[in-house]
């Protein structure tokens, strides 16, 4: 029969004080993170823009009473915004990432480009997907062409 | 597992010369201490060295842990008053409405983290950040009077978008505050006036916008600014952002009840049957 190993025993007060510690630094960080995140820019919140556009009642009792409709949906929309919306529409701006790093030349030789071939097919979907969560989570400026 | 606070004591160390404790005035009961019961005389300093020291060691305990964290509770409340301040519930009804879920869950979270910062370690005071606040909202300023020079030229962008969040902040918080007047300065007017002479049709729409959101003394001044422009798309657009209760100078509505364009023609008609021209 299998002997299981001794448990360490944990006590209260160390518990607590790692429980504080991993409590207190996983908040900085999603405070941090949430401070960084995409539609914390009003451009990446197509549909809540579009909400603020156009379906503000013009009246301050009339908010008031739109509120309790108005405050699930605008939720809805942000959700809708920052999972489906905003990561949709930086996809062309990761993929345009990705040509750039990758498929450029920098006035490389041919044999160069031929030898870092195989290389760079691999790395394009790993560069593409990094750079997709990345603009997709966090709020990156959009690349612009002129 | 015993190695592992040596980071921690480390870590404590580098910290020390930035805790609360390192500034003067922080430490009210220690100062008060120093100068009232330390004896200035040297026998009678010596002399006394064996009551002073555990009696100064006591009045760093209270400063730390009692003194200092009164001080800092109100600066702690502002902070997290301040995720209340620049609601702006006219134009951003929906965007307001949403983030109050992470309003409310954050305000004690920044209470309880402003508190324990500020009563560990040197923060600014009032004053130095009243400085700051000035010191912002001169970029802020200097970042509107370099956007109304693009938009002069032809870079046409929102405002926001060409400058950051600051900026928006900026103007938000003085229009709430109803100082917009008094910031537009004699060097923003003349931009203005430039950048609405120079600008392209966008460029013109994207200035419409931000003093109609901002409430720039321009629009303020002369709100058919956007109806007598030149571009009827944007005619139609100042018409359809006129306000309900706000009449249309007779003159003006019958100008536009004859304007070039059907669309603002039709508009201009359907304002006339919703309100009666005073």
């Amino acid at each position: 029969m299998a002997q299981q190993k001794p448990q360490k025993p944990v006590t209260p007060r160390g518990s607590l004080a790692t429980g504080a510690w991993h409590a207190a630094s996983s908040t900085a960080l999603l405070c941090s993170l949430l401070a960084s995140c995409a539609v914390v820019e009003r451009e990446n919140r197509r549909l809540l823009s579009a909400l603020d556009e156009h379906a503000i009642p013009a009246s301050e009792p009339a908010r008031w009473a739109l509120a309790p409709i108005a405050l699930p949906l605008g939720l809805a929309a942000v959700t809708t915004d920052a999972v489906i919306v905003h990561p949709a529409t930086v996809l062309d701006d990761a993929w345009g990432d990705t040509v750039e790093w990758l498929w450029t030349s920098r006035g490389d030789s041919r044999f160069r480009r031929a030898v870092m071939l195989p290389l760079v097919t691999i790395a394009t979907p790993v560069v593409f997907s990094g750079d997709w969560l990345g603009r997709a989570v966090f709020a990156f400026p959009p690349r612009r062409e002129f | 597992m015993k190695f592992a606070y040596i980071p921690a004591a480390l870590l404590m160390a580098a910290l020390f010369s930035s805790c609360a404790w390192s500034n003067r005035a922080n430490r009210p009961v220690w100062d008060a201490f120093e100068k009232s019961l330390v004896p200035e005389n040297n026998a009678a300093f010596y002399v006394t060295l064996p009551l002073t020291v555990p009696t100064g060691v006591g009045a760093i305990l209270v400063d730390t842990f009692v003194a200092h964290p009164i001080q800092v509770a109100d600066n702690a409340y502002d902070d997290a008053g301040d995720l209340w301040q620049d609601l702006d519930w006219r134009d951003e009804y929906y965007t307001e409405l949403s983030a109050l879920v992470f309003r409310i869950a954050g305000t004690p979270l920044v209470f309880l983290g402003s508190f324990v910062g500020r009563s560990m370690f040197d923060f600014p005071d009032a004053e130095a950040s009243a400085a700051q606040i000035a010191k912002e909202d001169a970029l802020a300023l200097g970042a509107t009077l370099e956007w109304l020079n693009q938009v002069a030229v032809g870079r046409h962008q929102d405002l926001e978008g060409a400058s950051n969040n600051r900026t928006r902040r900026f103007w938000s918080r003085t229009s709430a505050e109803g100082r917009c007047r008094e910031r537009w300065s004699p060097e923003l007017a003349e931009a203005w006036g430039v950048a609405l002479t120079r600008a392209s049709a966008l460029g013109r729409a994207e200035l419409y916008e931000a003093a109609r959101r901002f409430e720039w003394p321009p629009l303020q001044d002369d709100p058919t600014l956007a109806l007598r422009d030149q571009d009827p798309v944007l005619r139609w657009t100042g018409l359809r952002k006129w306000p309900d209760e706000r009449s249309l100078p007779p003159a003006l509505l019958a100008q536009l009840l004859s304007d070039s364009s059907e669309s603002v023609r039709n508009l201009a008609a359907q304002i006339q049957r919703r309100k009666p021209a005073k």
